[in-house]
């Protein structure tokens, strides 16, 4: 019984030291995520920019973030990291915010925007990036239930829409407190625990401009990738195109059509922005060239013309303006303009938003 | 489940408490509930294909046991259980080959069912041979058949050293438990280490393999080799800790098969469960090398081809299968002209070497999803080899730092295989506090450099 108990204390010592690694450096914020939102508030306050945040919370830091304004935004964008790259330079204004999460689906979108019109600051015009997965029922990543479940619920009551039963949201932080236990954020960590040594209070670094090779969140919200992710070598683009490509041929092959659920929350969404006064431009974003070729070549893909000619009918039934298309061919876009299998480069996202700049409000 | 989830863990975790904490009498009935959630969580819908084997298998076995019409009933039953994996696994292939493909047959097949069905047959003919062999308890044959660390991927278990465990099930034993768990800590290290980390650079590289050069591609052919040895060894020590955890002997797969001088040494040294099941099998009742050179040539073809076969309904593992045979055959012809030789150190590295090679080739039709697809494979290797790369890869979810570790740990391996038994008596006879120290580094290398993205063993899909 004794090499027994022995045994187990060397497991929990084990499990011990892996979870307070994970604490003490938390790279994703998952353990502490309220100072560091107020520092990274102050900064943008102060209209600078934050260095090498790669892994932050975008989630918690929207919640923070919405919940500390004051008045409301000319131009708003939601979605994923398709429309991260949206910035005010873009769009020529001041009272500009980009309040995309990456892996967003439509239950972060509907949630973010929740917030804004909680609080009564509802922007005049939206950019909504619609994603192809937003209304497949099988896209079920369920991260913005460790943030705003109570935001998605309010939505919910308020559109009449049933939400099912939903945990509160300390519960489902509880529940995601696990992670600090498992291998995947403890490697995150051990990348991160040089500089957690060097920067043991977390301090966020600040640069104005796009002044450095380093991922930037910049002060409206929008995020510039870092030099060596927007110019890899060969290998390393084609290996995110396969990666990301797969990916998507696999979710489009389990793909069983437009769901109704979903759907009821992407139309609601649209209702809301309109009885709050506000003008809507849907953007498609394209897939890389040689994900699109893919899709075309694969069995059972059809879903994403599907969704595409829904989400354009739906736009046309209430008049709002659609930007884009998930053919890059449509966009007149090569698969040079992409740094990856989902994302364009800068200069095709600045011809993007100069699309859109003429229709808004 | 695979071994190597937390899912897993925590099942096995409460399936050796609860087996030891009940009085010695219930734990067949602990184990074989045991045995059953395990193969329910991969597929509650297959447990009645699993259970009807089961049964299938025992009554027969009682019926051969008696003795009148023994090869007529072993024909039956052995004709029926492989139906059945043909049913499952090849009746759309052989329907496809002849351009017919009727998706009525499409059926899936049950997880570990090419293991279960062989176990099943191989005790029905041992049954025919020794009536003695034949199990009277229903329960300790379901055991048998169902043990589940050995039920998805092996090792394929021999009744007459397994059914005598599960009838006398040992009880609890610390030094089990821990060289079980030590057992299982090498294997992950094995797969997530180094098998998964290899993985992402050869199943890139064969999905790829158009747009990359042949210096490329062929690092994923040398990587694939290392990947399946431990992707399946790791497996299989998994399977063999587990099972030493319970206080139950599995037999060992693998031992060192890279190591082997000659092909038919690799065929003892890799998953020696198989080839011994195709031997004693198959082999031998077609005559094996007894009836002349010409037919113990075909006889070992025909083995290798239904080997091949037996991996999966796909050209690709029948050549595999058939390049093993003839490579064997070659070694057995030659072998009486090179016997001569004096034996030294370089000749035993050269040996070595060669089998890597020869193994090392005949993986590229194993691996790739189609036959052409190896033949390209090999085209570019040969011809369009094109400059060694500076960088293997930057940036493919393997770090530079991880790609080190993996190499470190190749060594590693290959060291512990080389010197296998003095390291396990230093190891057995260390202090508890370094044996400790080196399951505490271990566990810290797998939750550093593991990677966790493709959990799944590559011997589930047989």
């Amino acid at each position: 019984m004794k090499k027994i108990i022995t045994l187990c204390i060397v497991l929990i010592l084990f499990l011990g030291l892996v979870a307070g690694v994970n604490a003490w450096v938390d790279p994703a914020g998952i353990a502490s995520t309220d100072s560091f939102n107020r520092r990274l508030t102050e900064i943008f306050d102060s209209g600078l920019n934050a260095v090498n945040i790669d892994n932050y919370n975008g989630r918690a830091f929207m919640r923070y973030y919405i919940s500390s304004l004051t008045e409301s935004y000319d131009t708003v964008v939601l979605g994923s990291s398709h429309g991260i790259q949206f910035s005010a330079e873009m769009f020529d204004s001041d009272s500009f915010f980009n309040s995309c999460v990456t892996g967003a689906e439509i239950e972060d979108v509907v949630s973010i925007y929740q917030m804004y019109h909680e609080k009564g600051i509802a922007p005049k015009n939206v950019v909504l990036c619609v994603d192809s997965w937003f209304l497949d029922a099988n896209k079920q990543d369920g991260r913005w239930k460790l943030e705003y479940p109570d935001y998605y619920e309010n939505f919910c009551r308020e559109n009449g829409i049933n939400c099912g039963s939903l945990k509160s949201l300390s519960a489902y932080r509880r529940e995601n407190a696990v992670t600090l236990l498992t291998p995947s954020y403890f490697q995150e960590s051990i990348n991160d625990l040089g500089e957690r040594f060097a920067n043991p209070l977390k301090k966020i670094e600040t640069v104005s401009g796009d002044n450095s090779p380093l991922g930037i969140v910049r002060c409206d919200g929008s995020y510039r990738y870092p030099e060596s992710y927007t110019s890899p070598n060969y290998d390393e683009y084609m290996y995110r195109v396969s990666i990301e490509g797969t990916t998507i041929i696999e979710e489009l092959q389990s793909f069983t059509g437009v769901d109704t659920y979903k759907a009821s929350l992407l139309t609601s969404l649209l209702d809301m922005i309109t009885d709050d006064g506000g003008n809507i431009v849907v953007f498609l974003a394209p897939f890389n060239n040689l994900v699109y070729e893919r899709i075309n070549d694969s069995e059972n893909c059809g879903g994403i013309f599907e969704i595409e000619e829904y989400i354009r009918s739906l736009c046309e039934s209430k008049g709002i303006e659609v930007v884009g298309s998930y053919d890059p061919v449509a966009c007149g876009f090569e698969y040079q303009s992409f740094i990856d299998g989902l994302h364009l480069n800068m200069y095709a996202v600045a011809w993007e938003a100069s699309e859109i700049l003429p229709k808004l409000k | 489940m695979v071994f190597t989830t937390a899912k897993f863990l925590l099942f096995f975790a409460a399936a050796v408490a609860v087996f030891y904490f009940v009085p010695l009498k219930y734990r067949s009935i602990v184990l074989l509930t045991a045995n059953i959630v395990f193969y329910a969580s991969s597929g509650i819908k297959y447990i009645p294909v699993l259970a009807a084997i089961v049964l299938f298998g025992y009554i027969f076995g009682r019926i051969i046991a008696v003795g009148r019409h023994t090869k007529l009933m072993l024909l039956i039953s052995v004709t029926a259980l492989v139906g059945l994996l043909f049913l499952y696994k090849y009746l759309d292939f052989a329907l496809s080959l002849f351009g017919n493909r009727n998706t009525v047959f499409s059926l899936a097949a049950p997880l570990g069912i090419s293991f279960y069905t062989l176990a099943s047959v191989g005790y029905l003919v041992d049954v025919s041979r020794d009536a003695k062999q034949c199990e009277k308890n229903l329960l300790s044959y379901s055991l048998f058949i169902t043990f589940f660390p050995q039920l998805l991927s092996g090792p394929i278990p021999r009744a007459r050293k397994l059914i005598p465990q599960m009838c006398e099930l040992s009880s609890y034993n610390y030094d089990n438990l821990r060289d079980g768990l030590m057992r299982m800590l090498i294997g992950a290290v094995k797969k997530l280490i180094i098998a998964d980390n290899l993985c992402i650079v050869t199943d890139f590289y064969y999905t790829n393999y158009q747009g990359t050069s042949g210096a490329r591609i062929l690092i994923a052919v040398l990587f694939y080799s290392i990947q399946i040895y431990c992707d399946f060894s790791g497996y299989s020590d998994m399977a063999v800790g587990a099972a030493k955890c319970l206080g139950v002997t599995l037999d060992e797969n693998f031992d060192s098969p890279y190591l082997a001088r000659s092909i038919k040494g690799f065929w003892r040294r890799w998953h020696i469960s198989l080839s011994s099941w195709f031997r004693d099998y198959l082999y031998i009742p077609l005559g094996g090398s007894r009836k002349g050179k010409l037919r113990t040539a075909v006889n070992t073809l025909i083995v290798f081809a239904v080997s091949g076969l037996w991996h999966g309904a796909a050209l690709g593992y029948v050549v595999w299968g058939l390049l093993h045979g003839a490579m064997l055959d070659i070694e057995n012809s030659v072998s009486p002209l090179v016997s001569g030789i004096k034996d030294n150190t370089l000749l035993r590295i050269a040996d070595s070497v060669r089998v890597f090679i020869l193994t090392t080739f005949a993986w590229i039709f194993f691996r790739a999803p189609s036959l052409s697809v190896a033949v390209s494979v090999i085209k570019k290797i040969f011809t369009e080899f094109g400059e060694i790369p500076k960088y293997i890869i930057s940036d493919m979810e393997l770090t530079e730092t991880k790609m080190i570790a993996v190499f470190v740990f190749i060594v590693l391996l290959a060291l512990y295989d080389i010197l296998k038994d003095k390291i396990n008596i230093m190891y057995y006879n260390a202090k508890t506090a370094t044996r400790y120290a080196v399951a505490f580094m271990l566990m810290m290398s797998i939750y550093t450099f593991g990677a966790f993205g493709n959990s799944s063993f590559i011997y589930f899909n047989f």
